[in-house]
């Protein structure tokens, strides 16, 4: 039976959608690695797997990749998992590549699928923002690292017998090259978006700041919050709290009207609670529209002048 | 100090219709203007900042051919010292490991006191090098930079973590960094800034200069097909004039309670 | 022979075209236009980036470049936008007369303020009575003691009222037509200067232009800019130069206004079918392409030839009056391919097609540069 190892920050959506996609792969025994996590967590995650292994938290607490790699790379050594599996978000990007090269692993990234053919392993990826796929494959090798993105896999179902709960050791002879300061406070920003019913993101489509106004004005029309993309704040154009996305605020609105935005997984990744999705792009292969329950194909500018107008004569 | 950027020359697909060719594995490339990968951008002026404030030496590297060339002179003429573009036949169809192989391969000599990268690339979004290079070079390295202070021998990082947060971490250098957009704002490419880049000669260094040896540059993941995103499941698109297409959009935002 | 660009040439014409994206703004040219204000932290900072007078020796802040790499800035700003891409490439206006014909002294003076954003320049020439014959001025210069004394109106000036100083093209010698013609560079703030509006313009609003009076101007004898009755000359000679620029900007606003009519045409449906697929719409996409290349070929061809030292007054005619000709008529069909909303300010061809127009007008008319090929061609008649 293949080993498969995920690593994972806790108990939640990450491990269950890990797991559900190490299963994917047929018989498998999956073992979850995890730092400095309690024993109402691992118990919870041994509801997922056949094992967890739990190793001692970073200096600081938080998680820190030095240290993961650090922890994992003989851990990896010894056990020879078949595959190695992250999710692919900010936490992925600081370890996952370190250890396939610290382990010598083929490594796959950002899979939206993961299989198996003649024991190697294979994929499907998104290239140039999702508008392609490609699919891919590990050269032979003995064993595997992989990232998977985050909602690719439904969730599995947390299994009535659990695993068992081990400790795994603390890096031995790990100088730190690396130190937790601390974490950043996020700025509190004007509004609080995660509060608002109905949300207007716009993205990159709308071209120039001045052209703001068009969605604050339909906003207001809407009497609904002004949220963004992340190349909006990069900009100075809007601020960072009102950014949707992995690197940003997580939002779970009624109503999200996505204008002039591609869609990507980053910034989906700040959505929750299945809102009702309009996009307005006008690139029919964005994969806003994937996502969306509704769309239309067309220029902003065009639409969303309108759009506001529609509005305030339906409002009266 | 020594500083390497490893900058990329992408296409820029987000306003083009992306077609396959015909070899199943590549896309049709007429359309595409190509430019650094914004992600790099970023590097290379972190890169030049501290050049500017600490006096470091930075040398740009990019692992392709003589058309990628003009990233690295782009990069040279946002203040780069100097830039190496590593190609050779051998090279072709390397995988990031490949690359990063490569790359690191350049850094022996001198050794690298900051290696500086794009987190990812626009275009493969593989998120790779950085980290590879970090293995393979033995560094620490930290992962999406949104601040970059350096002083003597360490640097503090402001880095993004999972869920939304931000860490503050100080690395001691020797160290890799990978960027994420916005840490600063990349200046244009001057005029003056191209004349004084204008005839030097980037050299070129191949698998022997580098002492690879080919047989050890074989991918660890091959592209073996591209294929457009499933269509359907997706939103219903509304249709008829742009009026009537609104008009229903109001409707249906009305009925989910999106006129408060 | 070899068309391709060198690297250098590359980097310029990729930066021009990254820099007017990142800077030039629609709804700002739109408000510009509206308010006819000048394109000042545009300018500036085009100027901090090199582009102003990216042909001037560096000693004079400029980078060392010729027409050629000129003509592809220019033709990439005027792309993204006809009015901005004007407007920085008139800011050095009549500036290369200093450059070809004035002491170090002179060009140390002036250049580097041109290059380096603290001024732009003026040229006036053209006069109320003497606009495509300039071979007499009404306006004179009389020599008294140390200084020249400058009388007349010089009408169409641009940048005037705006300008850090005009190169002035006025008569020291009244009997001897253009063989008694001198040029002289005035600071814009002498007295006895006036400026007043030409009224509204149809086109490149926000570029001020202006008609200048000089009543009673007096100016040190180093004023005058080379040699004294040479002025016409010197004049017809920046022309050859100017002209490519200006044949430049026209190639440059015709690619502007097509590539909005291609996107256009790819988006827009009638009759059940992208307009684009429509026969007719493709053949006359394939003419205003083909004019487009044929008119940039020859806008390079004479920037080439200018840049080996060896400008040819024929072909720098011939690349105005081509290029001019057909930025005004792919800037035309533009409109045709948008139907409705070509005419509608918001589309920007319109603003596209008025701007384009004066590239058959000013130096010298699309008459004028016939009258000046023919006479190239034939040589003198017996
Ligand atoms: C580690 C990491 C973390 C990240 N975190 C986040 C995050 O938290 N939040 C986030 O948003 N991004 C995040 N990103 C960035 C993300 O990958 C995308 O780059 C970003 O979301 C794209 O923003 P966009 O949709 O505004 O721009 P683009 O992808 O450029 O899309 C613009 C869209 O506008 C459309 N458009 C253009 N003009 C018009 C018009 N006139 N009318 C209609 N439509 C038009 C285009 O067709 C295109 O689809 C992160 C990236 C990384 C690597
Ligand atoms: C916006 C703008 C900016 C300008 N900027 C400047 C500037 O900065 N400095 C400056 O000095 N001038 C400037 N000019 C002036 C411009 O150069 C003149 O308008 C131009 O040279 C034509 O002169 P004119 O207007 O007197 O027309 P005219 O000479 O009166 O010509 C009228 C018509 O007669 C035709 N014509 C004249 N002579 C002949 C002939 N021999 N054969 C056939 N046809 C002929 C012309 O082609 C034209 O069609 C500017 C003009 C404008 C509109």
């Amino acid at each position: 039976m293949r080993e498969i190892l995920i690593v994972v920050p806790g108990p939640g959506d990450e491990a269950a959608e890990l797991t559900a996609a190490a299963r994917s792969l047929g018989e498998v025994r999956v073992t979850a690695a995890v730092f400095g996590a309690d024993e109402e967590a691992a118990a919870d995650l041994a509801g997922l797997c056949e094992r967890v292994v739990v190793f001692p938290a970073a200096p600081g607490g938080v998680f820190d990749g030095e240290w993961a790699a650090a922890a994992l790379t003989p851990w990896i050594a010894a056990e020879q998992p078949f595959l190695v599996l992250l999710a692919h978000g900010n936490d992925a990007l600081d370890l996952a590549p370190l250890l396939a090269a610290r382990t010598d692993r083929p490594m796959l990234s950002d899979c939206l699928e993961i299989g198996l053919r003649d024991g190697r392993l294979v994929g499907v990826r998104p290239l140039h923002g999702g508008k392609v796929r490609a699919r891919v494959a590990a050269v032979e090798a003995a064993g595997y690292l992989a990232t998977v993105r985050p909602g690719a896999y439904p969730a599995a179902a947390a299994a009535a017998a659990a695993g068992q709960v081990v400790e795994g050791p603390a890096p031995t002879g790990f100088s730190p090259r690396r130190e937790f300061v601390g974490a950043v406070a996020a700025e509190a920003g004007e509004v609080d978006i995660t509060q608002a019913e109905v949300l207007v993101a716009v993205g990159r489509g709308i071209e120039e700041e001045e052209n703001l106004d068009l969605i604050r004005s339909l906003a207001e029309a809407l009497g609904a919050e002004v949220a963004c993309t992340r190349p909006i704040v990069d900009k100075g154009w809007l601020e960072k709290s009102r950014q949707v996305g992995t690197s940003g605020r997580t939002v779970k609105p009624k109503v999200y009207l996505a204008i002039g935005v591609s869609g990507s997984f980053q910034h989906l990744g700040g959505l929750k609670g299945s809102p009702f999705l309009a996009a307005i792009n006008q690139d029919p292969a964005a994969p806003i529209f994937a996502a969306a329950d509704v769309g239309i194909v067309g220029d902003l500018f065009d639409l969303v002048p309108l759009l506001e107008e529609k509005i305030r004569e339906r409002r009266g | 100090m020594d500083i390497y950027v490893c900058v990329r020359r992408v296409p820029d697909t987000s306003e083009v219709e992306i077609e396959i060719d015909r070899s199943g594995r590549a896309l049709e490339e007429d359309d595409f203007s190509w430019d650094i990968n914004e992600w790099d951008a970023y590097a290379v002026e972190a890169a030049v900042q501290l050049k500017e404030r600490l006096g470091a030496r930075v040398t740009a590297l990019t692992v392709g051919d003589e058309d990628d060339e003009e990233v690295l002179r782009r990069a040279l003429a946002m203040g780069c010292d100097q830039a190496r573009l590593l190609s050779d036949d051998v090279f072709a169809g390397a995988d990031s490991w490949v690359t990063a192989r490569i790359l690191a391969a350049a850094m022996a000599e001198p050794r690298p006191d900051l290696v500086l990268c794009g987190a990812v690339s626009a275009d493969q979004g593989r998120g790779q090098v950085g980290g590879f290079l970090a293995g393979l070079l033995d560094l620490p390295l930290v992962a999406l930079a949104t601040d970059l202070q350096v002083e003597e021998g360490s640097a503090r990082v402001r880095h993004e973590v999972s869920g939304g947060v931000e860490h503050l971490v100080d690395l001691r250098l020797p160290a890799v960094v990978t960027v994420q957009t916005g840490l600063n704002e990349p200046r244009y490419v001057s005029i003056r800034g191209i004349r004084k880049v204008a005839g030097v000669e980037i050299p070129v260094l191949g698998a022997a200069d580098l002492g690879l040896d080919p047989a050890e540059l074989q991918p660890r993941v091959v592209t073996e097909e591209l294929f457009p995103p499933p269509q359907g499941g997706g939103a219903e698109i509304l249709t008829g004039s742009g009026e009537e297409q609104v008009e229903r959009l109001v409707e249906l935002l009305h009925e989910h309670g999106g006129l408060v | 022979m070899d068309f391709e660009l060198t690297k250098a040439q590359k980097d310029i014409k990729k930066a021009a075209a990254r820099f007017a994206k990142g800077e030039f703004d629609k709804e700002l040219a739109m408000r510009l236009e509206r308010e006819h204000a000048y394109p000042e932290e545009i300018w500036r900072k085009a100027c901090a980036e090199g582009f102003v007078g990216l042909h001037f020796p560096e000693e004079y802040g400029g980078s060392g470049y010729g027409l050629f790499e000129n003509a592809l800035v220019v033709e990439e700003f005027c792309r993204r936008d006809s009015g901005i891409g004007a407007a920085l490439l008139t800011a050095h206006f009549a500036s290369e007369l200093i450059l070809h014909n004035g002491t170090e002294e002179q060009k140390r003076r002036y250049l580097p303020k041109v290059t380096g954003g603290e001024c732009v320049s003026a040229g006036a020439f053209t006069e109320p009575m003497h606009g495509s014959d300039i071979t007499q001025m009404a306006t004179t210069a009389v020599r008294d003691g140390d200084e020249w004394v400058i009388n007349g109106v010089k009408t169409f000036i641009t940048n005037g009222g705006h300008c850090g100083f005009y190169v002035v093209l006025a008569q020291t010698d009244p009997e001897a037509r253009h063989r008694g013609q001198s040029t002289f560079i005035v600071d814009a703030d002498t007295p006895g200067i006036e400026v007043a509006s030409v009224g509204e313009k149809m086109g490149l609003k926000m570029i001020p232009t202006g008609e200048v009076t000089f009543k009673k101007v007096r100016v040190p004898a180093d004023a005058l800019l080379g040699e004294e009755n040479k002025g016409f000359y010197q004049v017809l000679r920046f022309f050859d130069e100017s002209r490519i620029e200006v044949a430049a900007q026209a190639v440059g606003t015709a690619q502007g206004a097509f590539d909005r009519a291609i996107e256009h045409i790819k988006g827009r449906e009638q009759f059940g079918l992208k307009i684009a697929k429509f026969q007719a719409i493709q053949h006359k996409l394939a003419e205003m392409a083909t004019q487009l290349e044929l008119a940039r070929l020859i806008v390079y061809k004479a920037a080439w030839l200018a840049d080996r030292k060896k400008p040819d007054t024929k072909l720098s005619a011939m690349a105005k009056y081509y290029a001019g000709r057909v930025a005004s008529e792919v800037a035309s069909e533009s409109i045709q391919l948008f139907g409705g909303y070509g005419y509608i300010t918001e589309f920007e061809v319109e603003r596209f097609y008025r701007d384009a127009r004066i590239t058959e007008i000013y130096e010298g008319t699309r008459e004028i540069q016939k009258n000046i090929i023919a006479g190239q061609v034939l040589g003198r008649l017996r």
